[in-house]
């Protein structure tokens, strides 16, 4: 818990008189001490409510001695929540300050997590963590004016951050990443977590890792009572959000019910040929049994249908512009897209809240997740790839063909080779049919397939003919079934002594397969590797039918399963001058791959369990914090912990086999964090210094690649013993100019870099074995996916007429490209043929062609205004967000290369060229983009 | 009251979304679309592939089509296993062709555009002709070089009529399909096999890509089918029976090569024809008393055909025969062959004596070796032999252990005949049966297993 960010105010309650039940009281401020009336104020656990008064006082009277959360809401300010101890006749808190910002509440932030959904394709656009609304100047500034850029503080992947509702982690055991799409949509109950611990700060619910941890309570009773609607309208991959939300509050019988739903759509997003439908719905019910029981069942989930757009090189934007996507293409008078995300997994809760005493609590959540993750794409048997992008499809094959081939001519360009890139290049800018999917020769093509009742001469099985399909929409399915247990014990074993012990048990099982989504037009698909150069091609050794219909799976199915023991035990002493928090984790799981399908290639290990994979990890946290005097303050923040790896990284490619990852290890982070703040009246500052190191990190990148012409085959590219050095400042200051007037400025320099040479392997369902490509060198290249350095500053007039206007101007530089390691192995430098380095290697020119490449440094304006209104018993609002005001298209988001020439000769080849035939793959800033909000609520 | 009215408020709201919703969003959901085809846009026909052939029906040197010729024609091959790349062939009839050609097209997976049975519409103008390797070829400029995949469509586009049969044209056999009036055309020949030589192997090699021609036969010759590495059938066996084969037929300089499309296209269930079949057995007689010391035949290849006895080369072409020295007859037989050209792999070659194992009570004979380098001779017993029938489906007792036989003689050969001893048959051996002298050799042995050898005075006793 950010303890030191929420502990502004020191009570001296301890020499209170010992009495049974207590009056709390406090009077309640906003900005400039102006008392703040009809406040609703309140203390969830024990359904005590109060409303402030014209002076901004108010009084809870008859609560028990303990230890409670308070809360205070108040439209236009920042909600505010607070441990609170109950001991005396009187519990005076004196003054209670809110802050005013009537902006935080509703615009905002769901644009950055929404989008983050579209990366379907590559770790590099996904990895922007979870930024949530906070009272610190640098988070609310990275998550409102630098997260849209794809800014990550301290270059944390999402992998590294943690989100809890109830207690359950909401991380995917696959890849350790968290899914925002769970519950987008449902921003009016997931506005107010009910703890924040930034980067490695210790958290009370859990042991937390690198990237902060979010915790959200659902309890019904802890949601504004009344109903809240609200619309927006932006142009970002949906343009329309409705959002209704109601809540009971606790009735006299002990109930309370909330209820929260939502769409989000768009025809057409921004990018061509995208689309979004997401549906959300929220219920949760609590009720109350006796003084020291409750009870609450939470259920939530978001249907969604989105369709992807793809990165593409600069040939394909020069081409036809930065919204071009490659995914669609025409048919029946719409866009069809290839690559469509469907996604639905809810989940329920069950969670029982024990007082045990005045002291203590016993919080326990049990729930279970189901549900389906199904990304489709277009394939292709035995033809050629249909990708509009596919490189001998642009003009710079030609160009390349033509100009290095000895072909009519030699290597000049004839007249009538001219004409041809002339054609290409028209095509690309005047023809869809060509620069997008032909949908219509998909089906003409599939048409065309002969009749047969064999391939290869191997039966289609069970008498079956038809016309096989040469191409497909398939779809890559997920269905996890998760089951969490989880307590969450807390007792005060001193005044100022608190003692958290957290469990978690959870099991997944997660199915994983192929599926036929759409046949095009064909009889069937075959479930055979048209790869393969004989008749055992066969996905499934053991399967009875060669062909397979609409639904049906195809490919590769298999399960994976975890099992997963955690404890955390935290404690936290508050001194008059010092303030020590400690956490340790003690974590057990077990993983295994199930396969349900024998690859003629694997017929040994891809059918059946695999070696069990176990493992431990282990961790500390500490934070020390000294009070220099009131307004300054001294932090410290320490980690050592270890990570397991994700299951993902655990198989090399369990779409085939049973095979470990080899050479694999627990990550090791180390973290170390020194701050120095203060928080005056006027000026409010904070400055860190960070250092942290991953060690021992897996990664494994896969993709398709190319074999002969069209061909595709998958390849896993592992990458172990990886370690990273994450250094970097952080300056964030937030002045008052005057009453109304607010300057923000934050800076943060980091310095991201791979601090060692991995091992390579690669792995392919088409050739057998795991390939080692030994030692990539890597060290020194910088880490990608955020820019480094990061500027930001922002003047805000908030008007005591309730409204605002601000803007920021922010600056983003040092973002790189992600390289691929592959072509920094020994291979790239030996011909594998003699063993001896490729004529005419230098160091300089290695240096040269293996450059990272370093994208534009970006200056991005934004601008918001809003006003609320208070209209009898309705309150409503309207705000305006304006991001990239000057609708900059030249920043690059990210962008990764690929993994095409790992050699020497071709690299400097393609080096020469003109347009490159395997540029990087790119994803571009989309512009200007505004997010339109209005809400009412009664 | 005011929570009723709340949630009533909420449930308004809800059906206003839900009526919104109704602005729905693509749901994903497409039939499939009407294929759609109108060439009458594009060009009309005015010629025929007779036409376009008859301007460059011989010559080796290009000639471009400078006139706006458009035919039509009939699509016989596909590279839907990619056996065939890059080459359509096309001929002018589905039934019966009398003129075909191949185009040369810088495209892949063209099954899809070009399906087995498509009517075609091939505009000629710009294209160029000329024989070339032997086949009739069209492509472009003067190598006849492949049409660009962007220039595809430009010069051949499908037509709108349905993909129908192309009937492949019956030749009676190899001999009568080297013939250039088959070339280009999808022929269909019937009591066809794979040479013994290629049986236990696959179509091609598929890694390294390897192409191989396969030797193809039947009693009139041979000719080569041409497997491509790249083929998705490359590493399939080859079948080992008789039956039928169908491909586009093609000449590389002056070797006849057939082009499968797929193995589909192969249909080798039948029994193997034997091109060296058991010869002699025209008067078998069961004796359980004889002297067999040949001196009654001729020598030389006249004498393959015992009538009394059955001499069998179940492997490889070569026989036991008589031969003649110092005016002593004998039979012989030798894997050996000083021309490469005319060394087989595998010779088993059998030569069986009809006996009355009742009667016969001992059995002897003598053998001579030369340029001996390993044992190949084996004698066996057997009783349930059919006589010109297939010797592997009989039981054999292998006896050879009971005599000696000549060895050692590696260069020229023995100065005398080596008795072999008598061997007394065992007395449970009842009813008309067989010995059979094995000779199993041949070149696949190594070192190479060529040993002459000689048998003379067979004897059968009944004492």
């Amino acid at each position: 818990m950010n303890k030191f960010l929420l502990n502004i105010f020191v009570f001296v309650l301890f020499s209170q008189v010992y009495m049974a039940q207590s009056t709390v009281s406090a009077y309640v401020k906003g900005n400039e001490g102006k008392p703040l009336a009809d406040a609703e104020v309140s203390i969830v656990s024990i359904g005590k409510t109060a409303k402030t008064d014209k002076v901004g006082y108010f009084e809870l009277r008859d609560v028990p001695e303990g230890n409670y959360l308070l809360s205070i809401t108040k439209t236009g300010y920042t909600f505010y929540s607070k441990d609170i101890t109950v001991k005396g006749k009187e519990t005076d808190l004196g003054d209670v300050q809110l802050e005013y910002n009537p902006s935080s509440a509703d615009v905002g932030i769901v644009t950055l997590t929404d989008d983050e959904l579209n990366a379907d394709e590559s770790q590099t656009q996904s990895g922007v963590g979870l930024l949530q609304a906070s009272r610190d100047a640098f988070s609310r500034a990275s998550a409102f004016e630098l997260g849209p850029y794809w800014f990550r503080p301290r270059g944390v992947d999402n992998r590294y951050t943690d989100v809890l509702f109830n207690g359950i982690s909401m991380s995917k055991n696959d890849d350790g990443r968290i899914d925002f799409s769970n519950w987008g949509g449902l921003n009016d109950v997931t506005r107010y977590p009910m703890e924040l611990a930034e980067n490695i700060t210790p958290s009370e619910y859990t042991f937390g890792n690198l990237g902060g941890v979010t915790y959200y309570n659902t309890r019904a009773s802890s949601y504004r009572k009344g109903v809240s609607l609200a619309y927006s309208f932006t142009n970002r991959s949906y343009f329309h959000r409705v959002m209704a939300t109601y809540n009971t509050g606790l009735t006299k019988s002990g109930w309370a019910f909330t209820a929260s739903a939502s769409r989000r759509w768009a025809d057409e997003g921004v990018i061509d040929g995208t689309y979004q439908d997401s549906y959300a719905y929220f219920l949760s019910l609590e009720k109350r049994l006796g003084k020291n029981h409750a009870l609450s069942l939470t259920t939530f989930g978001s249907p969604t249908r989105r369709a992807s757009n793809s990165p593409n090189t600069q040939e394909a934007y020069d081409l036809l512009g930065k919204n071009y996507n490659s995914y669609w293409g025409w048919q029946d008078g719409e866009k069809r897209n290839e690559r469509i995300r469907n996604v639905f997994e809810p989940i329920a809760m069950l969670t029982h809240y024990w007082k045990i005493g005045k002291q203590s609590n016993l919080n326990t959540t049990l729930s279970y997740q189901q549900g389906s993750d199904a990304r489709s794409r277009l394939d292709w048997f035995r033809a050629n790839s249909a990708s509009p992008t596919y490189y001998r499809n642009l003009p710079s094959w030609y160009q390349s063909l033509y100009s290095e081939a000895d072909s009519d001519g030699g290597t000049a360009i004839t007249a009538a080779e001219l004409a041809i890139i002339s054609n290409v290049r028209n095509s690309w800018l005047n023809d869809q049919s060509y620069s997008q999917i032909n949908w219509n020769n998909l089906y003409q093509a599939n048409a065309n397939v002969a009749s047969a009742g064999s391939y290869n001469g191997v039966s289609y099985g069970n008498g079956i003919t038809g016309k096989r399909a040469a191409y497909l929409v398939l779809e890559d399915v997920n269905e996890d079934r998760t089951i969490n247990l989880n307590s969450h014990f807390d007792t005060k074993i001193r005044d100022n002594w608190k003692l958290n012990v957290n469990f978690n048990y959870q099991n997944l099982q997660s199915d994983n397969f192929r599926r036929v989504k759409d046949l095009l037009g064909a009889d069937f698909g075959l479930n055979y590797d048209d790869f393969s150069a004989g008749d055992e091609g066969l996905f499934d050794v053991d399967g009875t039918q060669l062909a397979v219909f609409q639904g049906d799976k195809i490919e590769y199915f298999y399960t994976l399963n975890r099992s997963s023991y955690t404890t955390n035990i935290s404690t936290e002493i508050e001194l008059p001058r010092w303030n020590v928090t400690l956490s340790a984790l003690a974590s057990y799981s077990e993983s295994q791959r199930e396969g349900h399908y024998k690859h003629y290639l694997y017929q040994n290990n891809s059918k059946g369990k695999s070696d069990l994979y176990n493992g431990w990890d282990i961790g500390m946290k500490a934070r020390i914090e000294f009070k220099i005097d009131g307004k300054n303050y001294i932090a410290y923040d320490g980690a050592y912990f270890t990570i397991l790896p994700s299951l993902n990284e655990i198989f090399a490619n369990p779409r085939v086999n049973n095979v470990i990852s080899p050479n694999i290890s627990n990550q090791i982070i180390n973290s170390n964090d020194l701050s120095f703040i203060h928080r005056g009246q006027k000026l409010k500052l904070r400055v860190s210094g960070y250092y942290n190191e991953i060690k021992n990190a897996t990664e494994i990148a896969r993709y398709y690649a190319e074999a002969g012409e069209g061909q595709e085959y998958f390849v896993a590219e592992i990458l172990t013993n990886l370690a990273k050095k994450y250094l970097g400042g952080e300056v964030a200051a937030e002045y008052k100019i005057t009453n109304t007037l607010t300057a923000t400025a934050v800076a943060s320099y980091g310095q991201f870099t791979i601090n060692n040479n991995p091992n390579v392997y690669l792995l392919s369902d088409d050739i057998q074995g795991i390939q080692d490509m030994g030692t990539a060198y890597m060290k020194d290249y910088h880490v990608a996916g955020t820019p480094q350095q990061a500027y930001s500053f922002g003047l805000r007039y908030n008007s005591p007429k309730f409204w605002w206007i601000g803007a920021s101007v922010n600056y983003l530089a040092g973002n790189y490209l992600d390289i691929s390691a592959l072509p920094r192995t020994q291979n790239f430098v030996n011909n594998p043929l003699t063993g001896t380095p490729y004529t005419g290697v230098t160091e300089e020119q290695l240096r040269t062609l293996l450059a990272q490449k370093r994208f534009d440094d970006q200056l991005m304006l934004n601008a918001n205004v809003g006003k609320s209104f208070l209209i009898g018993k309705y309150r409503a609002g309207i705000s305006i967000g304006v991001n990239n005001v000057l609708n900059n298209r030249d920043y690059v988001t990210g962008g990764f290369e690929q993994a095409r020439y790992s050699n020497y000769p071709d690299a400097l080849l393609e080096s020469q060229r003109s347009t490159p035939l395997f540029g990087p793959k790119l994803w571009y800033d989309r512009g200007l983009s505004y997010f339109m909000n209005v809400y009412l609520r009664f | 009251m005011k929570n009723i009215f709340k949630f009533f408020s909420f449930l308004t709201l809800l059906a206003t979304v839900s009526v919104v919703s109704n602005s729905c969003v693509h749901d994903d959901d497409y039939g499939t679309p009407p294929i759609e085809c109108n060439l009458e846009n594009w060009v009309t026909p005015n010629a025929t592939l007779g036409d376009i052939i008859a301007l460059n029906p011989t010559s080796t040197s290009a000639v471009q089509i400078t006139i706006d010729l458009v035919f039509e024609a009939y699509v016989s091959s596909s590279d839907e296993t990619g056996n065939i790349y890059k080459i359509l062939y096309i001929q002018d009839a589905k039934v019966n062709p009398t003129y075909a050609i191949s185009i040369n097209i810088d495209k892949t997976n063209t099954y899809v555009d070009f399906p087995v049975g498509a009517k075609v519409r091939v505009r000629a103008k710009g294209l160029s002709i000329a024989t070339k390797n032997s086949t009739l070829q069209m492509g472009i400029g003067g190598s006849l070089d492949r049409i660009p995949q962007t220039e595809v469509f430009t010069y051949v586009r499908k037509t709108c009529d349905a993909t129908d049969v192309v009937t492949p044209i019956t030749v009676t056999d190899i001999a009568t399909a080297k013939n250039n009036q088959y070339l280009n055309k999808l022929i269909k020949i019937e009591n066809v096999q794979f040479a013994e030589a290629e049986l236990g192997q696959n179509y091609a090699i598929s890694s390294p890509a390897t192409t191989i021609n396969r030797v193809l036969e039947d009693v009139s010759g041979n000719m080569i089918v041409r497997n491509s590495g790249f083929a998705t059938f490359a590493d399939v066996a080859l079948p080992t029976g008789k039956g039928t084969i169908i491909g586009v037929m093609s000449k590389y300089g002056s070797d006849w090569q057939l082009f499968i499309r797929s193995v589909e296209d192969v249909n080798m269930t039948g029994t193997r024809l034997d091109f060296y079949p058991p010869k002699g057995g025209t008067a078998i007689t069961y004796s359980g008393s004889f002297v067999e010391n040949f001196e009654s035949y001729a020598t030389g290849a006249a004498s393959e055909a015992f009538p009394k006895y059955v001499n069998d080369a179940e492997k490889g072409s070569k026989y036991w025969r008589v031969a003649t020295f110092s005016s002593n007859k004998y039979i012989q037989m030798s894997a050996f062959s000083s021309s490469t050209a005319f060394q087989e792999q595998n010779n088993r070659t059998l030569f069986i004596v009809p006996i009355d194992f009742t009667a016969a009570t001992k059995l002897s004979f003598k053998t001579k070796d030369g340029f001996y380098n390993g044992g190949v001779l084996k004698v066996y017993t057997t009783t349930n032999y059919t006589p010109l029938g297939d010797v592997n489906s009989a039981t054999l007792t292998d006896i050879t252990s009971n005599f000696s036989i000549a060895s050692g003689t590696v260069s020229g050969y023995a100065a005398n005949f080596t008795d072999s001893g008598v061997y007394s048959l065992p007395s449970t051996l009842m009813g008309n049966g067989f010995v059979v002298f094995e000779y199993k050799g041949g070149y696949s042995f190594s070192p190479a297993l060529t040993t002459t050898m000689q048998i003379d005075d067979i004897t059968v006793a009944n004492n």
